[in-house]
C-alpha cells in the first residue's frame, strides 16, 4: 500500500497529451479521492499517470532512480511520519529537479506558507482540498 | 567602730594588722632581753649577797671568838652590831651556851640565805658559841620584782607609742595611697583623669611612684585600647549601617524585580493559556480538517456519479471519516469538560468486562484483528463511584492502544503469543485497573509525552493522539491518577488508579 499507481485515460483516441502527477499524503484514502477528481477535471486530457506515496521517503526512492520518471507535478502534505513534506520539498530541490511541487495541508498557517514559500513550493493549498480553485491553478501553470 | 574608715583609723587595714605584729614582735623581744638583763642583775646581786657569809667567816669569826673566850660582852655587842649594819644581812643571832647572847633582825630561814657560823677557840679547838646569819634575799627579790613590773610597764607603753606612730606613719605613707589607688581603680570615671598621689615632694622615685606611673601607663594604654575599639565599633556600625541601607536597597530591587517577574509571570501564562488554547485549536482544526477533506469533496462527488459500486466505495470511505471527526469532537468535549456524566456507584469489574467488549466492537469497524485471549485478574466485587461513561471511554482508549500493540506485534512476528491481563485491585483507599500486554511497548523517550494531546505513532485516520489524553484526564476528574511501565519491544501496563470514595462531587 506504500505506492499506488494509477493510470487515468481520457478522451481515448487523441492521444496528445500525458500528465504524470505524484502525490504523497499519509492518508490512504487520498488517492482514491484524487483519482476520481482529476478524472472530472482533466476531461481534456488524453492520459493522466497518477503514482501515490504514503510517505515522503517512499516518493524520494522513486525520484531517484536511475531512469528518472516523468513527473509533472508533486502534490504533498506537510504532517507525515518519519519525513514531512517541507524535508522532502528540500531533498528533490537538492536532486536539482525542476518539478514543480503544490503542498496540501490542514495546517493553514502565515509560517507554513511562508516556509513552503521559500523553499520553492509553487503553491500553497490548504486542506479540505478546493478542486475547482485547484483546477484553475493547474491551468494557469500548466495550461492543462 | 565610729572611724572605722576614716583617714587615719582602719579597723581591717594593713596598718593596724603592721600594728598588732609589730607591737606583738616587739613587746615579746622586749620581754625576754629585759627578763635576762634581770635574771643576770639578780645572780650578780645574790652572788654579791652570798658574800656577806665569806667576809663573815674571813674577817669575823676569829675576832668574835676572841670576845667570846673572853667574854667581852661590849665589844662583842660593837661587834655584831657592825655586822648587822652589813648591807643585805637581815637577821643575826650569836648563841652560846645554849643562850642568845645577840639578836637582830627577822628571822625567815630559807634553804639559800641561812648559815650557820661556829665560832672555835683556836687554842682548844672548843665551839664556843653559834652565830647564825640570814642574808636578806626577800628584799632583793622584791626589789628585782619592782623593778620587772617597771621595765616592762614602761617597755610596754613605749614599745606601744612606737607602734602607734608607726601605724600612722605607715598609714599617711602606704595606706591611704593604696586606698586611693584602689578607689582610683575602682572609679567608672577614671578614664577621665590621670591617677595622682598627694605624697611630698621627694626626690627619689619609690614602689608606690612606679605603682602609679604603671597604672597611669596601663590607664593610657587602656583608654588607648578602648578608643580604638570604640572607633572599629564605630566603623563596624557604620559598615552594617552600610551594608543594612544596602541591602535594603537590594532587597527593594529584589521586590521590585519579584512583582515585575509575578506581573511577568502572569502576562505569560495568559500568553500561554492563549497560545496553548491556539496551538490546541490548530491541532482540533487540522485533525478535522483531514478527514473533512474527504467527507466534502466524495460528497460532492457523490452528487453526479451513477456507479453503483463508486456510490458504495465513496459513501464508506464519507462514513469513516465522518466517525472520526465524531471521535474527536467527543474527545473534545470529554477534554474541556462540558460532558453530562453524573457520578454512580459501579461494580468496577463489571465495567472493565464491559469496556473490553465495547473495544472489541468499536474495533470491528477499522480493523478486525482480535487478540485471542484474555486473561482477567480481578478482585472480589469492587464497587466505587465513577463517571461511567467517561471512566468506560477511558479504558476502552487505553485496551484500544493494547490491542494495537499485539496486533503491530503479531503482523511483525510469526511465532507471537499475544496476552493481554485486564486486572482490578483494592490498594488502601484507591482501587487500581491495570491493563497489561506484551506488544510492541513504548519508546522510553516519549515518557510522559503519551499524554500529550495529539501525539499519536498511528498513521493518519487511525488515531487523533487523543485517546491517552482523554484516559489521564478522566483519572484525573475522579481524583485518581494514570501511570504508566513499558519495556519497549516487550511490554506495557497503564494501571489507573480511582478512590474508592468520592468525597466531593466534582463538575
Amino acid at each position: 500500500m506504500d505506492r499506488v499507481r494509477d493510470v487515468v485515460t481520457l478522451n481515448t483516441g487523441k492521444n496528445i497529451a500525458v500528465i504524470n502527477i505524484v502525490v504523497v499524503d499519509d492518508e490512504a484514502d487520498t488517492h482514491l479521492l484524487y483519482k476520481l477528481k482529476f478524472k472530472k477535471l482533466f476531461a481534456d486530457i488524453d492520459e493522466l499517470h497518477l503514482t501515490s506515496f504514503l510517505g515522503a521517503d517512499e516518493c524520494l526512492n522513486y525520484l531517484k532512480k536511475e531512469e528518472p520518471p516523468q513527473v509533472d507535478l508533486i502534490l504533498s502534505d506537510i504532517n507525515m511520519p518519519k519525513m514531512d513534506g517541507f524535508e522532502l520539498l528540500s531533498q528533490i530541490r537538492r536532486l536539482k529537479k525542476e518539478i514543480p511541487v503544490y503542498i496540501v495541508s490542514a495546517y493553514e498557517s502565515l509560517e507554513y506558507r511562508s516556509k513552503a514559500e521559500a523553499l520553492g513550493a509553487k503553491r500553497f493549498i490548504s486542506k479540505p482540498v478546493d478542486f475547482r480553485a485547484l483546477g484553475d491553478m493547474l491551468k494557469e501553470d500548466f495550461n492543462w | 567602730m565610729t572611724i572605722k574608715d576614716s583617714k587615719w583609723f582602719t579597723t581591717k587595714s594593713l596598718s593596724l594588722r603592721l600594728l598588732i605584729a609589730t607591737w606583738a614582735v616587739s613587746s615579746f623581744a622586749t620581754l625576754v632581753l629585759t627578763a635576762i638583763q634581770l635574771i643576770m642583775d639578780y645572780q650578780r646581786d645574790f652572788n654579791k649577797l652570798q658574800n656577806n657569809f665569806a667576809i663573815i667567816e674571813s674577817s669575823y669569826l676569829d675576832s668574835m671568838a676572841e670576845h667570846l673566850w673572853s667574854y667581852d660582852t661590849r665589844l662583842l655587842e660593837i661587834q655584831l652590831d657592825g655586822l648587822s649594819r652589813l648591807e643585805g644581812i637581815s637577821y643575826l643571832r650569836l648563841t652560846a651556851d645554849s643562850q642568845n647572847i645577840y639578836e637582830h633582825g627577822i628571822s625567815e630561814p630559807s634553804e639559800e640565805n641561812f648559815k650557820k657560823f661556829d665560832i672555835y677557840h683556836r687554842g682548844t679547838n672548843e665551839i664556843l658559841g653559834v652565830l647564825s646569819v640570814e642574808l636578806d634575799v626577800k628584799s632583793l627579790r622584791q626589789k628585782y620584782f619592782r623593778e620587772a613590773i617597771w621595765i616592762f610597764t614602761r617597755q610596754a607603753a613605749k614599745t606601744l607609742v612606737v607602734v602607734f606612730c608607726l601605724y600612722f606613719i605607715f598609714n599617711r605613707i602606704v595606706v591611704v595611697h593604696i586606698q586611693t589607688i584602689a578607689s582610683f581603680l575602682k572609679d567608672r570615671d577614671r578614664g577621665n583623669r590621670q591617677l595622682t598621689l598627694h605624697r611630698p615632694r621627694h626626690e627619689n622615685v619609690d614602689e608606690l611612684d612606679v605603682l602609679a606611673d604603671s597604672i597611669n601607663q596601663f590607664r593610657s594604654e587602656i583608654l588607648e585600647a578602648y578608643q580604638k575599639l570604640e572607633a572599629l565599633n564605630q566603623a563596624l556600625e557604620v559598615k552594617v549601617q552600610e551594608r543594612t541601607r544596602e541591602l535594603m536597597t537590594k532587597n527593594e530591587s529584589l521586590e521590585k524585580a519579584m512583582t515585575q517577574i509575578k506581573r511577568m509571570q502572569a502576562a505569560l501564562v495568559a500568553q500561554e493559556r492563549l497560545a496553548s488554547l491556539g496551538s490546541l485549536t490548530a491541532s482540533v482544526a487540522h485533525e478535522i480538517r483531514n478527514p473533512l477533506n474527504f467527507v466534502l469533496n466524495f460528497s460532492e462527488l457523490l452528487t453526479d456519479t451513477e456507479n453503483i459500486e463508486e456510490v458504495r466505495e465513496i459513501s464508506r470511505v464519507i462514513l469513516k471519516h465522518s466517525q472520526r471527526i465524531d471521535q474527536i469532537v467527543r474527545s473534545m468535549q470529554i477534554l474541556s469538560g462540558y460532558d453530562s456524566d453524573a457520578l454512580e456507584d459501579v461494580d468496577l469489574n463489571d465495567l472493565v468486562k464491559k469496556a473490553y467488549y465495547q473495544t472489541l466492537s468499536t474495533r470491528a469497524v477499522g480493523s478486525s484483528y482480535v487478540p485471542p485471549k484474555v486473561t482477567y485478574r480481578l478482585a472480589d466485587s469492587i464497587t466505587a463511584p465513577v463517571y461511567t461513561n467517561s471512566l468506560l471511554r477511558a479504558l476502552c482508549n487505553i485496551m484500544e492502544n493494547a490491542i494495537y500493540a499485539l496486533e503491530k506485534k503479531a503482523v511483525l512476528q510469526k511465532n507471537f503469543t499475544p496476552e493481554l491481563t485486564l486486572s482490578t485491585a483494592v490498594r488502601g483507599e484507591m482501587v487500581e485497573i491495570s491493563i497489561r500486554d506484551n506488544g510492541v511497548g513504548i519508546p522510553a523517550i516519549l515518557g510522559e509525552k503519551v499524554f500529550d494531546p495529539f501525539l499519536t505513532t498511528k498513521a493518519s485516520g487511525e488515531g487523533a493522539g487523543l485517546g491517552l489524553t482523554v484516559a489521564f484526564n478522566i483519572a484525573q476528574k475522579h481524583g485518581g491518577t494514570l501511570r504508566y511501565s513499558s519495556e519497549f519491544g516487550k511490554w506495557t501496563e497503564f494501571v489507573m488508579s480511582l478512590p474508592l470514595t468520592q468525597e466531593r462531587i466534582l463538575p
